[in-house]
């Protein structure tokens, strides 16, 4: 069921990576190779069903700010305070992709961490986050596919136990790392 | 078979009407190694059954996958 080989090798140098469609030759940035983090090293075989990983951490203006420039998406729901007061909100809204990201997070630094190698990802966004709150970011794992070692995970972003991001993550781990 | 091309087309990104028996990574753009992944899960997820490591590296077209889910009990009418 597979046509060619996955391509992401590092080469043995330390540092990051910018994901590239397969075809492509992995970028390294000198200017990224800073250690401010430490992944999680999961294994395939250290992953089980029902397992949960979270993290938690608030939404700060300066970061939305940030997302907005770096994506260029300064949508006056995000960004604009006079706006963001006479929609039904009252208030600006956090950017709905910003909070989808903290799950390239959960799977990049938590489960499976440093050897994760991002398959795919649903997001559904049921209620609006507000700059100021504090997330939970959860992932629960529902499956594994031996046979491919492909991890499923049901991702969620709670406000206040109450869930305002859902979706679906599958994950494989690279071997050569 | 209809329940197997929607889950292709939906994977791969092609219309269901493309899809037959020698359909495979040779011949559909989007069957790269990192969609056959998705698709095996997928499959597995969809028809409730898990398929082997030998399974997953021996099929090389559509129609080898009907047959690898009929040797798991999956039914596929027309």
């Amino acid at each position: 069921m597979f046509k060619g080989h996955l391509s992401f090798a590092g080469g043995g140098r330390s540092g990051i990576y910018f994901c590239l469609p397969s075809s492509e030759k992995p970028v390294f940035n000198p200017n990224m190779t800073k250690k401010i983090h430490q992944p999680a090293t999961l294994n395939y075989s250290d992953i089980e069903i029902g397992a949960v990983y979270e993290f938690s951490k608030r939404i700060t203006e300066a970061e939305v700010d940030a997302f907005a420039h770096l994506t260029g998406d300064f949508n006056p729901l995000h960004c604009d305070p006079s706006y963001g007061e006479k929609t039904q909100f009252h208030r600006n809204i956090v950017h709905g992709m910003l909070v989808g990201s903290l799950f390239s997070t959960l799977v990049g630094m938590h489960c499976p961490g440093k050897k994760c190698l991002y398959l795919s990802q649903t997001l559904r966004f049921k209620k609006p986050i507000f700059m100021g709150d504090e997330v939970l970011v959860r992932g629960t794992v529902t499956d594994k596919s031996d046979s491919v070692k492909v991890i499923t995970i049901k991702t969620e972003v709670l406000v206040d136990q109450v869930v305002t991001v859902s979706g679906e993550a599958k994950v494989t781990l690279l071997e050569a790392v | 078979m209809k329940r197997l091309k929607a889950i292709l087309s939906d994977v791969l990104e092609i219309d269901e009407d493309s899809i037959n028996d020698e359909t495979s990574p040779e011949n559909v753009e989007t069957w790269d190694s990192l969609n056959g992944l998705v698709l095996v899960t997928e499959l597995e997820s969809q028809f409730n059954i898990k398929f082997s490591m030998e399974e997953v590296t021996s099929v090389k077209c559509v129609g080898e996958i009907k047959k690898a889910l009929e040797g798991h009990g999956v039914v596929l009418s027309e």
